[in-house]
């Protein structure tokens, strides 16, 4: 039981985590943050490559910033909550924009988390989902 | 007006004063007309100062042999002022005996108004008959008369003048079918048409939005004086059919024959609702600055936080040297991100964007959990929490906390290192009272009656800068006015003690169980 608890817990954090950030020092940071605690990352700096990324991996999570260069992040959400095949899958939006919450709300993410945040608040948020 | 058949003279003065401007003019044509009907020699005129039966002399004759006395009181000018009929002397006057023997004397009067008296003089001894008298009265009342009308003319021709001159626009329109009567030179400046095509307008045919029923229902409260002025925001409409934003200040008038009349004074907000556009798209613009500054400032406080965190994660525990360095990256950065929330809540408090939370707060644990915080933060001094009530209130948990951690902060910042700060939460009437006592530099009389405004820091006589934006106090300030509460301080021999005081809604002692 123990042993398949392990594997499980292995496999888990293999799962992909999509970090969707324009700025590339907090890309870098998710990433550094979730590499060490064995989850499987893969960055995307343009928000416009996201969706079909997401055909091809079936990402577990998705963490997307909300102001970003290309499509915006509550944009981008509401369209992947839209559409069948990608509606089940856990979206995470981070910002430092002041109407965070209500914006989230409104795209239907799962949850967010107010820029700048806490290491131990950015996993415990992870763990939700993954 | 009275015309005398008999005496067409007397008529001729009257008509020909109507158009006289000059009342000392009108007086020397009814003297020299007095004169010459009556046969007399000479004449002055006294015109009547006030209530109190004093005169000053108006005008004389040229050939008036000497100055006229002013008249005594209880003399024969009080006596025909009083019995408003001429006054006849036949016998000589002594202190006039050498210039004349006879004098009529012939009160103004018009419905109790005196203007004065008229005085014929004869050189010689003179005997007076009954047509002496009707014809004097006659010239009494033909001066009066000409004399009120030429007062309400002056006083109504001023007063068109004022209003003419009225930078502001002025109506006078019926309450019964609004139409319009007047309109000052400022009304028809303003709305471009003359003062006839208005007479042919109503009131409510100039207000674009509004209709004959709305206008009647607006002015109801002063229809049935239950108000003495109503004020209404509308738009005229000009002859070049364009709308202008206004105020109407109305009045209901009474005429001397009893009829109603509205007064309306026309204000033009055109600048006003300018300035207004240009202040809401000022404060827009400040809280749009504000949003993107703060996100913008927001962006490398994440990351430099996040990557001493993950430095202070990686460390090993004997490398003491670099964990402090890292807390003091840790420790400045938070302040960073602290002080970017100060100048974000300041936007929204002026832009009346800030929310407020109303949960249920017990306010001895959000304290007592506070300054638990607080004390693993700050090592710098020696801070304690006491109180033995617990209090319930509705409130922004989170915003309380902000004004506890402010005030902390202060004492903190201007009190010596290793000094106490002492918290302490105790009932006072209807309200908790929470007070932040320290025995620091405390607050100069100059600086007290700003503390609680915006940017204002203080400054030691040292001309030490004490860190932070001065926001702390006028935000701690802005949260404990919306939950109906009130701050302050009190100075000390040495320190202050802050304090805030907020409305509960149930409260119960702590005993010693907890």
């Amino acid at each position: 039981m123990q042993k398949l608890m392990i594997t499980d817990r292995k496999n888990m954090n293999q799962k992909n985590i999509f970090i969707v950030e324009d700025d590339p020092d907090i890309c870098e940071l998710i990433s550094i943050i979730l590499t060490e605690e064995k989850y499987k990352v893969k960055t995307f700096l343009d928000s416009n490559k996201v969706e079909g990324e997401i055909k091809k991996l079936k990402p577990s999570l998705i963490i997307m910033d909300l102001w970003m260069s290309g499509i915006s992040g509550d944009i981008l959400t509401k369209k992947l909550k839209s559409q069948k095949t990608t509606k089940s899958i856990p979206i995470i939006l981070i910002s430092a924009n002041n109407s965070l919450e209500k914006l989230a709300c409104q795209a239907k993410a799962d949850a967010f988390l107010p820029k700048p945040f806490n290491i131990k608040d950015l996993l415990s948020v992870v763990r939700r989902f993954v | 007006m009275a015309i005398n058949p008999s005496v067409p003279e007397l008529n001729q003065t009257t008509l020909d004063c109507l158009d006289e401007i000059d009342t000392k003019k009108i007086i020397e044509k009814f003297v020299k007309t007095a004169i010459k009907l009556l046969g007399a020699d000479f004449g002055f005129m006294f015109w009547r100062l006030g209530d109190d039966n004093s005169y000053s002399l108006f005008y004389r004759t040229q050939n008036t042999p000497y100055k006229p006395d002013l008249p005594r009181k209880h003399g024969y000018n009080y006596r025909a002022s009083k019995g408003k009929t001429p006054y006849f002397v036949s016998k000589p006057i002594k202190s006039v005996s050498k210039h004349m023997e006879s004098l009529i004397i012939i009160p103004i009067f018009y419905k109790n108004h005196p203007y004065g008296n008229i005085v014929i003089c004869f050189k010689n001894k003179r005997i007076f008959n009954n047509d002496d008298r009707v014809l004097s009265r006659a010239i009494g009342n033909a001066t009066a008369q000409v004399l009120t009308i030429h007062e309400l003319y002056f006083e109504l021709r001023n007063f068109k003048n004022r209003m003419d001159k009225s930078l502001d626009s002025i109506f006078i329109f019926n309450t019964s079918n609004f139409r319009i009567e007047y309109a000052n030179k400022g009304a028809q400046r303003q709305l471009g048409f003359n003062q006839r095509e208005f007479s042919t307008k109503t009131f409510f045919e100039i207000q674009p939005k509004v209709d004959r029923l709305t206008f009647r229902k607006q002015l109801l409260p002063l229809t049935f004086k239950r108000v003495e002025a109503i004020t209404i925001e509308t738009t005229l409409h000009t002859k070049k059919r364009e709308n202008i934003p206004v105020e109407l200040f109305i009045q209901l008038t009474d005429s001397l024959d009893g009829s109603h009349k509205f007064l309306c004074t026309v204000r033009d907000l055109t600048h006003h609702k300018k300035a207004e556009k240009e202040a809401q798209k000022l404060l827009r613009q400040k809280d749009e600055f504000f949003n993107i500054a703060s996100h913008e400032l927001k962006t490398p406080v994440t990351t430099i936080r996040g990557f001493a965190q993950i430095l202070t994660k990686n460390l090993s525990s004997s490398d003491s040297k670099t964990k402090y360095f890292l807390d003091k990256i840790n420790t400045q950065v938070n302040k960073l991100g602290h002080l970017v929330n100060e100048l974000l809540d300041v936007s929204r408090i002026e832009t009346g964007k800030i929310k407020f939370e109303t949960k249920k707060v017990e306010l001895h644990r959000l304290t007592s959990q506070s300054i638990e915080n607080l004390k693993v933060a700050i090592n710098s001094h020696k801070l304690s929490f006491t109180g033995k009530e617990r209090f319930w209130l509705r409130g922004d948990a989170e915003r309380i906390e902000r004004v506890i951690i402010n005030l902390v902060t202060n004492a903190v910042k201007y009190s010596p290192p290793k000094s106490q700060i002492k918290v302490c939460l105790k009932k006072a009437g209807k309200f908790a009272r929470i007070e932040v006592d320290d025995s620091g530099v405390g607050i100069k009389k100059d600086d007290q009656h700003k503390i609680f405004k915006r940017f204002f820091q203080s400054r030691s006589s040292s001309r030490e800068n004490f860190p932070g934006l001065g926001l702390g106090l006028y935000i701690a300030n802005t949260i404990v006015k919306w939950h109906k509460g009130s701050i302050g301080f009190k100075n000390k021999k040495q320190g202050t003690t802050f304090f805030f005081m907020l409305p509960f809604y149930k409260y119960a002692k702590i005993d010693d169980n907890g």
